[in-house]
């Protein structure tokens, strides 16, 4: 039987009709009104513009946090997305809205306000009636970012070996590959260390592991679905020297000093990179590159002091251009 | 694309509404009266108005503790500063503090509403089931208050303070819809004229804030910012001026009671709606972006994650990207 598996966050309800791993359609809508009514009619809406000819035909199954929501209908299988994101084995998934991070082990909703300066327009304010309104220029997006940007250190475990994915409300509907969004993930991974990025930008993650956890048949489903691979994130304290040698033979040498963020383009493939640095020891890896490719970040992440205001009027727009440079390069 | 619609004015029927006495008193209604907004439900005595005069008081010759004062006549002196009352009233003790308080006066409980009686606790109150039209409010305090509704004619920001001071002399407890935007300046006019409640299409933080210190209802139908009244809105606030009305802050909830064979456009035209709005040329919709925040326009072009609107009083057209934007319709 089709699954229709329903992902409800804070800004944005992602919807997956699935009828196997080679035939699957997403449908994200940037909108969310906790009514019943509201929710059962989307669902309806969206069945359309999914192409879905019958939706009682369809096992229905919903994801919501930190409850499921009420959608009017009868769900197979109903999960919140603690649980969803605990079952998630093959990545270390991080989901991000507005207001809260979701990780496989920890959860922070109490986002610290002084970091944000709410007074900055009435933006802030009327998110708080309208929670799925998107900023329209970037100091208002880093301004926003600011509420989950100050997690605390020990939300992300260290010894990550799997891929990371971030995902949820923050990367789906508002990503749109913005130097903005590519600096809150570098800012979100704190703990020195080498890291896989992924991104899901079609907030696809949570309804994938839905229905592996709702039918066995496709408990290999995430393993196989490719999410966008963003490269590695080199985290370290100090200069970190390097080689890379790329899949064609290309070698590039390269050295870091400390509290800079550097980015190589790196494509996609079997890339060898060896790193030198007090703190990480040396390190030879083989990676697999992606949209950025390699970034190593000497930042002293874990001091907030450095989100201030020199870093945003200064610091914050070398940094972003740095990684625009390469998203136009691409 | 589809774009949800703001939340219309909803007629709900079985209402159930309690009417309290302020004291205890007499209640004179019995369960299945037919009731309509005049009809006198109990009565119970009232003293409005107190004053502290403090532990210095030298109280006029003869007069003593329980002793009555007219209007105007001496109670006696602080610091050689005469004190006369400014009511009818009886001196009392509170502790250390001498304390004015105005003579009791009857109060007559009204229903408000339309409806019928259908449980009485003797004494204290009154249940009355009834049926009203429910306003949602994006926004307010979080005051329970009730209260004649007075509605400025003109939703437009320039002649609000002029309303306000026409009607100066009448606004104490009274609930005023003031128009699409509230400053600071008609707020602190409104508190020192002691408005119970005031309902606005969007007002500033600063004066949100400054409404929730000062006790005074404040509820927002739109937003923070200069913001647009949605037309059905109006057109319902309109028609039920000097209304008792009813506001539950905790449920964002203005309930305006009507009579049971009410009949109205708006209401009948927004019940059976759907949620979500299929956005196309002409459609009219509420902008959630700056500088246009609650501006009201029409759909000129879709493109992409964009929608372009056109306002009535300008000529350019403005780019809105979804989500920043609900359907009027």
């Amino acid at each position: 039987m089709p699954i229709l598996s329903v992902n409800i966050g804070r800004s944005e309800v992602s919807l997956l009709a699935f009828n196997s791993i080679d035939d699957f359609k997403v449908y994200n809508y940037p909108y969310v009104i906790n009514d019943p009514s509201f929710l059962k009619e989307l669902i309806k809406t969206a069945s359309k513009e999914l192409k879905i000819p019958t939706l009682a035909k369809y096992d229905l199954l919903v994801c919501g946090f930190p409850e499921i929501p009420d959608i009017g209908m009868e769900a197979k299988l109903a999960m919140t997305l603690d649980k969803v994101s605990a079952s998630i084995k093959e990545f270390f998934p991080v989901f991000v809205s507005n207001f809260s991070i979701l990780t496989a082990s920890s959860f922070l909703s109490a986002a610290k306000l002084e970091y944000v300066d709410v007074t900055l327009s009435d933006f802030f304010p009327n998110l708080s009636i309208y929670p799925y309104l998107v900023p329209n220029d970037s100091l208002e997006q880093f301004t926003l970012d600011n509420f989950v940007r100050f997690f605390p250190n020990e939300l992300i475990a260290n010894n990550i070996n799997v891929p990371m994915v971030f995902s949820g409300d923050r990367f789906g509907y508002m990503f749109n590959n913005d130097p903005l969004s590519y600096m809150l993930i570098f800012d979100l991974v704190k703990t020195l260390g080498v890291y896989e990025l992924r991104v899901d930008s079609n907030n696809i993650l949570a309804n994938l592991a839905m229905i592996a956890r709702y039918d066995d048949k496709y408990s290999n489903i995430l393993a196989e679905y490719k999410f966008e691979s963003l490269g590695v994130l080199i985290n370290a304290e100090g200069t970190v020297e390097g080689l890379i040698e790329t899949e064609d033979g290309t070698r590039q040498l390269f050295e870091v000093k400390n509290e800079q963020l550097f980015v190589v383009p790196l494509a996609l493939g079997r890339n060898r990179i060896v790193l030198k640095n007090a703190q990480l020891g040396t390190i030879e890896k083989t990676v697999l590159g992606g949209t950025l490719g390699l970034i190593v970040d000497t930042r002293p992440k874990n001091n907030p002091e450095i989100y201030n205001a020199t870093y945003i009027e200064k610091q914050l727009n070398i940094w972003a251009n740095s990684v625009k440079e390469v998203i136009t390069s691409l | 694309m589809y774009i949800p619609a703001v939340l219309k004015p909803k007629q709900e029927n079985d209402v159930l509404i309690e009417r309290a006495l302020p004291t205890s008193g007499n209640v004179t209604a019995k369960v299945g009266d037919r009731i309509e907004p005049f009809t006198r439900l109990g009565m119970s005595k009232v003293s409005y108005e107190k004053i502290i005069l403090g532990e210095k008081l030298k109280v006029a010759r003869h007069k003593h503790e329980g002793s009555y004062f007219y209007q105007g006549e001496k109670i006696g002196s602080i610091n050689y500063s005469k004190v006369t009352a400014p009511y009818n009233g009886y001196l009392y003790k509170e502790g250390e503090d001498f304390v004015f308080v105005q003579e009791e006066r009857d109060y007559w409980l009204l229903s408000g509403a339309w409806g019928e009686v259908v449980g009485v606790v003797q004494g204290v109150s009154v249940l009355i089931r009834t049926q009203n039209i429910d306003l949602t409010f994006v926004a307010c305090t979080n005051h329970n208050i009730q209260g004649e509704l007075v509605v400025f004619p003109n939703p437009s920001e320039m002649l609000v303070m002029e309303y306000l001071e026409n009607f100066a002399k009448n606004v104490n407890g009274k609930i005023i819809f003031i128009g699409d935007y509230l400053s600071e300046a008609v707020l602190r006019r409104a508190v020192e004229l002691k408005v119970a409640g005031l309902l606005v299409g969007g007002t500033d933080r600063s004066s949100f804030t400054f409404a929730k210190d000062n006790g005074v209802f404040l509820g927002l139908f739109v937003g923070f910012g200069h913001c647009q009244i949605p037309n059905e809105t109006f057109e319902v606030l309109k028609n039920v001026s000097n209304r008792f009305v009813f506001i539950q802050g905790g449920n964002k909830l203005l309930r305006i009671p009507v009579p049971e064979k009410f009949d109205s456009a708006v209401v009948k035209g927004s019940t059976s709606r759907t949620l979500l709005r299929n956005v196309k040329k002409g459609l009219s919709v509420l902008v959630l972006q700056k500088p246009n925040f609650g501006v009201k326009g029409k759909v000129d072009r879709v493109s992409g994650n964009s929608i372009f609107v056109k306002f009535p009083e300008k000529d350019e057209t403005f780019e809105v990207k979804v989500p920043n934007i609900l359907s009027l319709e």
